[in-house]
């Protein structure tokens, strides 16, 4: 055998065992490792890290984006904290204001949509509609406070790893400025739509794998789907009455 | 932030771990690595200098961590030989009926069994090359930066354990050589 043909068989080799399943229980690992995190965080100011993390995340994992978002309004008033938002349902504008929310930072999985709405100050979206096969999926639903009010509320409709439906709506506070990488690999489109008044940022990953993301209402909002048929897109009615809206976008890079 | 950390810590734990576990073979010892190698990484973001390079420098990270620690329990270090038989075992089963031809097939399993054989007979050192220039896809120039050793050094350890290797392969069945080769050609 010579090099040549040494060096492919390694490459296949290793490549296969260490990209292959191994028993570990993640959350786990990771709440240990949260704990490890804590307890330097403690003994030393904040990490000077956090944008480069928060950056990385955004480029590695997403592979996309992640942009800047206000958080909802926030009044004090005799000393109440007050969150407001507004929001539309059935073609309605309606204002939620909620006075003194008990907002307890930390992780939830596997919950219902009440609950989660239950532990966040925004409004949240479900998605009213869904194409074929995803009707009868019982989403998960999670929810990561870490820094209150602001919060992470992700609902996964997942028929397989490579056939998904994820719609992922943040609230941020505190924050100033967020920077996101955009690969070069990754076609992206700015889009005005709503007769100018809603943007959306439209992304392609792959022929399969879409990402649409908006900002409204002091919310960010970012839908991925991957292995949906086009015309499928279109009885998204997630958010709004944008369905139509969504539609138009993904054909301008279809 | 640690939302967006546990982003890349998920993504990336199970490569690490699998990476740490090659090389210390114990699991309790190679979760220990793993969790110290994203300690680390987290600590050192701002040593980053291409975001696009954060696997390929988490996996430097990962295979100095496990070879100190290697290093600090190699008297007691206690080989776990269940562990390598279990990847082995879905190694074989991912690369078995490739082809319409179970001769062929089989032959490939015995061939990847083998090499995977030899190179757990590499010191760690060693493994860490291979894995870094393998798996990491790194080229010899960015290992010996990464790992501050002359380019010289990176070169002929690389010599070394392909060497090695190729030492240790020798029962490899001249006809199934052929169509590794053809592969080749045509890959």
């Amino acid at each position: 055998m010579d090099e040549k043909h040494l060096d492919k068989l390694l490459k296949e080799n290793l490549t296969t065992i260490l990209d292959s399943p191994v028993d570990v229980d993640l959350d786990k690992c990771w709440k240990e490792f949260e704990q490890k995190l804590q307890a330097e965080e403690k003994s030393k100011n904040k990490s000077k890290n956090t944008k480069l993390i928060m950056a990385t995340a955004a480029l590695i994992a997403l592979t996309l984006l992640t942009v800047p978002a206000l958080f909802p309004e926030q009044v004090t008033a005799f000393k109440n904290n007050i969150f407001r938002t507004i929001h539309y349902e059935d073609g309605q504008r309606i204002i939620t204001d909620k006075v003194n929310p008990e907002i307890i930072e930390g992780e939830y999985h596997n919950l219902t949509f009440v609950e989660a709405q239950t532990l966040t100050v925004q409004h949240l979206l479900y998605p009213e509609y869904l194409p074929g096969g995803f009707q009868d999926i019982i989403p998960q639903i999670d929810v990561i406070i870490n820094n209150a009010p602001h919060s992470l509320t992700i609902i996964s409709f997942k028929k397989a790893d490579d056939d998904f439906i994820v719609l992922v709506q943040e609230s941020r506070i505190g924050e100033g400025e967020k920077r996101t990488y955009v690969p070069e690999n990754i076609e992206m489109e700015i889009v005005h739509l709503l007769n100018d008044e809603q943007e959306f940022l439209l992304f392609k990953a792959s022929d399969t794998v879409y990402r649409i993301n908006w900002l409204s209402d002091s919310m960010e909002y970012t839908l991925t789907t991957s292995q949906i048929d086009l015309d499928d897109i279109i009885l998204y009615e997630a958010v709004f009455n944008i369905s139509l809206a969504i539609f138009n976008l993904f054909s301008i890079l279809s | 932030m640690h939302a967006s950390f546990k982003l890349l810590y998920t993504t990336y734990f199970r490569k690490v771990y699998s990476t740490c576990l090659f090389i210390l073979k114990n699991t309790h010892l190679a979760e220990e690595a793993a969790q110290e190698t994203f300690l680390k990484a987290y600590r050192n973001m701002d040593k980053l200098q291409d975001l696009e390079k954060f696997e390929a420098w988490l996996k430097v990270i990962a295979t100095n961590t496990a070879i100190d620690i290697y290093k600090v329990n190699k008297k007691t270090i206690n080989f776990d030989p269940n562990e390598p038989k279990k990847r082995l075992e879905y190694f074989i089963n991912e690369h078995t009926l490739q082809t319409n031809d179970p001769f062929i097939d089989l032959e490939r399993a015995e061939l990847n069994k083998d090499i995977q054989e030899a190179i757990h007979k590499l010191s760690p050192d060693l493994q860490q090359l291979i894995i870094l220039k393998y798996y990491a896809e790194l080229k010899d120039q960015e290992i010996a930066e990464a790992l501050n050793i002359p380019l010289g050094t990176v070169k002929s350890n690389l010599h070394k354990a392909r060497k090695i290797l190729l030492r240790l392969l020798p029962s490899i069945n001249k006809d199934f050589l052929y169509l590794i080769k053809e592969d080749c050609s045509h890959g």
